[in-house]
């Protein structure tokens, strides 16, 4: 039978599934295979999909997401934290915030199943960035889906120009992969700076203080770089403006949002923010687009 | 492993919801498979009233000292507290932890708003020790006492929906009791989860179990009013388990009014 | 398109024979408790044809209900796998009695669901309903033409537009093709006189519209009015029972959530939800991107008025009446966009 076809052309001319199925709403069994603490309260899951096929065809944009699924609790979304270049395995960096995240912390084992369908969302506009400059501004978790872009950019680094990450958590503790991004610069293969808002008895060679000092230290060449945030409300509340103030022009800024998700697919209207489904436009959104918005994006 | 082990308590009422669990029999049988029930003086004659429980559930509200020292032990050795029924999660007082009318407050400030406090013995099991769930209703809904019983064993947490009664009596397609009969329903201010019963069967929501989140006492209030009900009227509906204590103040103010006038009482 | 005619009296014989096609629904009567007359309609299926009330301008649910039930099982998981949850095959399902605005309304659901990843839980009860929609005449809460959903010309499958002692009989599908054929009850092809009363009958249904809402501009309008005091009284008023969204043809948020039926059981729901609740945008940790009751009744208006629009070049409001007619605290669409736009 024929359905009325009037799209519009932000929505895609053909309906399609997902990597992890035809039916969008369908998880996917994934084994865990490692998992290991971040911080305190924050672990690194290595996931791999029980299907060797789809465990080898599964491929993402770094900024997209996946909806992990546990039986008779529930669903959530998470970032990928893994660049696609390193196939087969993907990880999930998972704060324990509630219901689900609880129950995965105290009952999954490695071994064990979980539910995955994805990836969703769009993802950061990688090609868009290519031979540009990258300033990367991470706050507290805000660092997961930016290292997925990071490592990405490091994989692929002759496609980048200068890559800074300026990254802010609360304590040295809190600091997430903070022994990787050492490594990362050790190599050059990035500038990495690093703030944190008080110090503890933990011997700390970073600053102390926010985010924001840091911007005001880098050298950015403003007109050659895309700059990516990604952090809390109150975060992007300074961040942005910053940049702002810095001479970037909206559109080279891009910032991932963090709204209530059901369906992941566009359909159930909960990520709304005005007419942006989070899920399903975003979460990645310039910030052109994101201060149009008929809803504030820091509220 | 051994059988999880389960206990069900009474305290100050009706013990309706323990017979809510008992009405469960088929249930009850596999349940019986799964867990242990060493504690439960209403459907046993020996109970073990000192193993360490993984999951108990307390139904009723503490009235006396009694209650509250049971209660305590209660706490002291269960794992994972249920709280069973509308009294043992809202007792009394489910205003209180509302947003009151700012309206109303405004002109019960100086009624001696505290007083009630203490005037009121009975108040709910949830205002002593922390529970890990409430389960509202008058009597509970036995799917929803499954539901959660199922989902603890196996370690889950079962999502309560927090919106009003009219999301279920809409999809069921009654008329509404307001709309079309001008009567008092207090379906917009009550938690969902009775599949809408009242308005199912011609009658208006009477609030039994408990209120919303926020629930909107001044724009329902007005509704009614608006409807030609009058505050005697609606505050007798909506003092039972909709607002009961400042619907009661307002129900005293509105009564010496009309005796300043010199009217009925 | 092709147009026929049919007699009155004809016209049951054709619905009974449907039956055959599977359930037919159509807007019957609630029952009252006293008089047994309510006026209020909802759809049903119906096996006795002279139950249906097809002129009825609406039923409580809208036929959203068909195609996407209040409650669905999305997904049934035991031992770490998940499967379709839907009962399946979905029976073929007749829809007589849809108005204009419920064909718009189908458009735009189909927008939604069939567009990017398509539902399949939607595709499957799609592709099972046919829709035979019935001339109706607007009443003081209609407002479709302000709208452009007033009239229809393709979406729906046969369309029966009553004229004196005949219906004047649209077929826009093959699907409703089919059916003329197969049950050839006294279908004839149209007359000039048919067509001459159609544009009268055309014309004073256009002139008995009461309610009129000024759309002109509308999604610029709101981006100006967005921190009007207006809202701020509408939160007041709203009761957030949600009432308005599970009645709108056009409304389609829906929750998801497990349940466990039994041991090692798990089901997955989806069941319908309204962003006037207040958990609706709440989200781990107790942030609420819309806390206040004055932000969810705004997010109703600016999502169909602005957000869909923007989305897909049309508003998500067809101007059925609905809200006005099931909200308990009679907050009135057309008064809350004049309210909006100054003029009242
Ligand atoms: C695009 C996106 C990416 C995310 N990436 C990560 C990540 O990489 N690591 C991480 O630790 N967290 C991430 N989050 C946040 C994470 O989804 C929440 O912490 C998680 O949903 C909490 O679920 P819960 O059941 O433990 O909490 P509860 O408070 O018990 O939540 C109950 C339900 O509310 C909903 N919910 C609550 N919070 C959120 C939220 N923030 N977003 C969407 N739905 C929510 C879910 O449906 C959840 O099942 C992300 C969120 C989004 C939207
Ligand atoms: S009858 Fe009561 S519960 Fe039902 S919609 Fe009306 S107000 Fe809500
Ligand atoms: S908003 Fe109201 S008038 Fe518009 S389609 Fe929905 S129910 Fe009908
Ligand atoms: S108006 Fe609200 S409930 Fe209706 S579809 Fe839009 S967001 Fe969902
Ligand atoms: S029906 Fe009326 S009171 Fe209820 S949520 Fe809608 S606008 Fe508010
Ligand atoms: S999560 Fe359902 S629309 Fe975005």
């Amino acid at each position: 039978m024929s359905l009325t076809q009037a799209r519009h052309p932000l929505r895609h001319a053909s309906p399609r599934g997902l990597p992890t199925g035809e039916n969008p709403y369908l998880p996917v069994p994934a084994r865990v295979l490692l998992q290991s603490d971040l911080v305190p309260g924050v672990r690194l899951y290595d996931l791999r999909f029980v299907d060797p096929g789809l465990a080898e065809r599964f491929s993402w944009v770094p900024g997209q997401f996946v909806m992990l699924s546990m039986l008779g609790v529930g669903e959530a979304p998470f970032s990928l934290p893994s660049s696609p270049t390193r196939r087969g395995v993907f990880q999930l960096a998972i704060r324990e915030a509630g219901s689900l995240t609880g129950h995965l912390f105290r009952h999954v084992k490695e071994g064990d199943v979980v539910g995955i369908r994805g990836p969703l969302g769009n993802g950061f506009p990688v090609e868009k960035f290519y031979g540009n400059d990258l300033l990367l501004v991470a706050g507290g978790l805000g660092m997961v889906p930016l290292r997925g872009l990071l490592q990405f950019a490091i994989d692929h680094r002759e496609r980048f120009g200068r890559i800074t990450l300026l990254y802010g958590a609360r304590s040295p503790e809190q600091v997430l992969f903070r022994g990787e991004l050492t490594g990362v610069e050790r190599r050059g293969d990035a500038e990495i700076h690093l703030a944190v808002e008080r110090g503890t008895t933990e011997p700390w060679g970073g600053r102390v203080g926010l985010v924001t000092d840091l911007l005001d230290a880098a050298s950015i060449q403003v007109g050659r770089t895309y700059a990516v945030a990604c952090g809390p409300p109150i975060f992007y509340k300074h961040v942005l403006d910053r940049l702002v103030r810095m001479g970037f022009s909206k559109n080279q800024v891009f910032l991932s949002l963090e709204r209530r998700m059901e369906c992941g697919v566009g359909k159930c209207g909960h990520c709304s923010v005005g007419y942006t489904m989070t899920c399903l436009h975003g979460p990645v959104v310039s910030l052109w687009d994101a201060l149009n918005l008929p809803e504030l994006i820091y509220t | 492993m051994s059988a999880p082990k389960v206990g069900i308590f009474g305290l100050t009422g009706c013990a309706g919801d323990q017979l809510q669990i008992l009405n469960c029999e088929d249930e009850l049988l596999r349940i019986a498979e799964r867990v242990e029930i060493v504690d439960w003086v209403m459907a046993r004659s020996q109970n073990d009233s000192n193993t360490p429980l993984d999951v108990a559930f307390v139904e009723g509200v503490v009235a006396t000292e009694r209650d509250l020292a049971y209660l305590k032990s209660i706490r002291a050795r269960s794992r994972t507290l249920v709280a069973l029924g509308t009294c043992a999660v809202w007792g009394g007082l489910p205003a209180m932890r509302n947003e009151l009318p700012r309206e109303v407050l405004r002109r019960e400030v100086y009624a001696g708003g505290a007083e009630f406090l203490d005037t009121r013995e009975a108040r709910p099991a949830t205002d002593f020790v922390p529970f890990e769930f409430r389960l509202p209703g008058c009597p509970i809904e036995r799917h929803e006492f499954l539901r959660l019983l199922n989902a603890i064993l196996c370690g889950g947490k079962p999502e309560f929906l927090n919106v009003p009664v009219c999301w279920e009596c809409k999809t069921r397609e009654n008329l509404c009791r307001v709309v079309h009969y001008k009567e008092v329903c207090c379906g917009a201010m009550t938690r969902a989860g009775c599949g809408a019963r009242c308005p199912s069967h011609g009658v208006p929501c009477a609030g039994c179990r408990g209120p919303v989140e926020e629930p909107n006492y001044d724009a329902n209030i007005t509704m009614f009013q608006d409807r030609g009900i009058s505050w005697v009227e609606i505050a007798r509906k909506m003092e039972a388990f909709s607002a009961p204590v400042w619907m009661k103040l307002g129900l005293e103010r509105e009564h010496a009014r009309e005796r300043a006038r010199g009217g009925r009482s | 398109m092709q147009t026929l005619r049919l007699e009155v009296q004809r016209l049951p014989v054709f619905l009974s024979a449907l039956r055959d096609e599977g359930d037919l629904f159509a807007p019957v009567e609630r029952l009252a408790p006293k008089d047994g007359r309510s006026g209020v309609y909802s759809l049903e299926r119906i096996f006795d044809v002279a139950q249906a009330h097809p002129e009825a301008l609406r039923t409580i649910l809208p036929f959203k209900k068909l195609l996407l039930p209040p409650r669905t099982v999305l997904t049934r998981a035991r031992d770490g796998a998940w499967e379709d949850g839907d009962e399946l095959p979905i029976r073929p399902m007749i829809f007589y009695g849809a108005h204009a605005c419920d064909v718009h309304s189908l458009k735009i659901l189909d927008l939604l669901f069939l567009s990017d990843f398509a539902d399949p839980y939607y595709q499957r009860r799609r592709e099972q309903l046919t829709v035979i929609g019935y001339g109706c005449i607007p009443d003081d809460k209609c407002f479709c033409q302000s709208l452009g959903t007033a009239n229809v010309d393709d979406g729906f499958d046969l369309f029966f537009t009553p004229l004196e002692g005949r219906f004047m009989v649209t077929v826009a599908s093959a699907r409703g093709d089919d059916l003329v054929r197969r049950y050839p009850v006294g279908f004839e092809p149209s007359t000039r006189d048919d067509t001459r009363e159609y544009l009268d009958r055309l014309k004073r249904r256009t002139e008995a519209f009461t309610l009129a809402l000024d759309a002109h501009d509308l999604p610029y309008v709101l981006e100006l009015k967005k921190d009007d005091p207006v809202w701020e009284e509408l939160g007041r008023k709203c009761l957030c029972c949600g009432s308005c969204s599970m009645v709108c043809p056009t409304c389609t948020c829906f929750n998801m959530w497990d349940e466990m039926p039994e041991e090692n059981c798990s089901e997955r729901l989806r069941c319908w939800d309204a962003c006037l609740y207040r958990d609706y945008a709440l989200v781990a940790g107790g942030h609420n991107f819309r806390a206040r009751r004055a932000d969810r009744v705004r997010n109703r208006y600016y999502h169909k008025q602005e957000a869909f629009v923007r989305e897909f070049g049309m508003p998500s409001c067809v101007g059925c009446g609905r809200c006005i007619e099931n909200c308990p605290t009679g907050i009135h669409v057309v008064e809350v966009f004049q309210h909006v736009r100054g003029d009242a």
